[in-house]
């Protein structure tokens, strides 16, 4: 499978997400590649660490307010930090896992790991190259950082 | 009863079935502590997720079908490929729903599970 194959599997796993849990739709703009993943970290990130017949990591990362209009779209309100970590953690969980419906059962992902800030120097597999595909909803943006390679 | 690690999912859960006048007997944030519940609270059906920490959805199917196999496992997951939803099936699951789900979406698939039993 192709690298932008496996790009618009996220690219639509995004879009899917927000249309399913939210009343407004998400607008996914043109993914692009970066050198640095750090360039592309918001206040909330979540990660998950691939295995199997890929490697490497997703990250989605957004805004506090952003996750604070998430959490009241669902009819859950709160601005409390570990419930927006908690969010950040399964939207990232949730476009990983959607993912094998592509990949099948030997893509395996790991558990969220949450980050707040910008943790100093963020390391990423090298050989992977980093996809950034840029998302809007109601007016914030948002990343999901694709740094994955085929085992 | 509603098993998953994220506390939001959880509470999303509860919400939308609580709206449905299903009433939830308990929440669990892994399938340890579901199983470890399990005996105490005897629902009629579970909503479980997969991937979590120190038990997995899978395998407390398992450990809950050795404890009582009458219960209806609803699995909701984000593992969207076919062999993890056959997989919970043959284990014992009820259902299968796939995250992002909507309210509608969550509330027909639990009001399937228990038709035969209103």
């Amino acid at each position: 499978m192709s690298q932008e194959q496996n790009l618009t599997v996220f690219v639509d796993g995004i879009a899917n997400y927000f249309n399913s849990t939210t009343s407004s739709e998400a607008s996914v703009g043109t993914p692009f590649l970066s050198k640095d993943v750090n360039d592309n970290i918001s206040d909330f990130t979540g990660v998950i660490g691939i295995s199997g017949n890929h490697k490497g990591s997703i990250f989605f990362s957004a805004p506090r307010r952003m996750l604070s209009h998430v959490l009241s779209s669902m009819g859950l309100i709160s601005t409390k930090d570990d419930k927006l970590m908690d969010l950040v953690g399964e939207i990232s969980n949730t476009l990983a896992g959607n993912a094998r419906r592509e990949f099948g059962e030997n893509f395996n992902i790991t558990v969220p790991i949450t980050l707040q800030g910008k943790p100093d120097g963020l390391s990423v597999s090298e050989v992977a190259s980093i996809y950034v595909i840029p998302m809007e909803w109601e007016g914030m943006r948002a990343n999901l950082i694709i740094n994955i390679e085929e085992s | 009863m509603v098993v998953d690690d994220s506390a939001i999912v959880r509470e999303k859960i509860a919400k939308i079935l609580e709206n449905e006048e299903f009433e939830i007997v308990g929440t669990a944030k892994n399938g340890l502590e579901a199983v470890e519940q399990y005996g105490q609270l005897k629902p009629t059906v579970m909503t479980l997720d997969i991937t979590m920490p120190l038990m997995d959805g899978l395998e407390t199917i398992q450990a809950i079908m050795d404890i009582d196999d009458t219960v209806r496992i609803l699995v909701i997951s984000a593992l969207a490929d076919k062999a993890t939803l056959i997989n919970a099936m043959k284990m014992g699951a009820y259902g299968f729903l796939c995250k992002p789900f909507s309210d509608a979406d969550l509330a027909e698939a639990v009001e399937e599970l228990v038709e035969d039993l209103l």
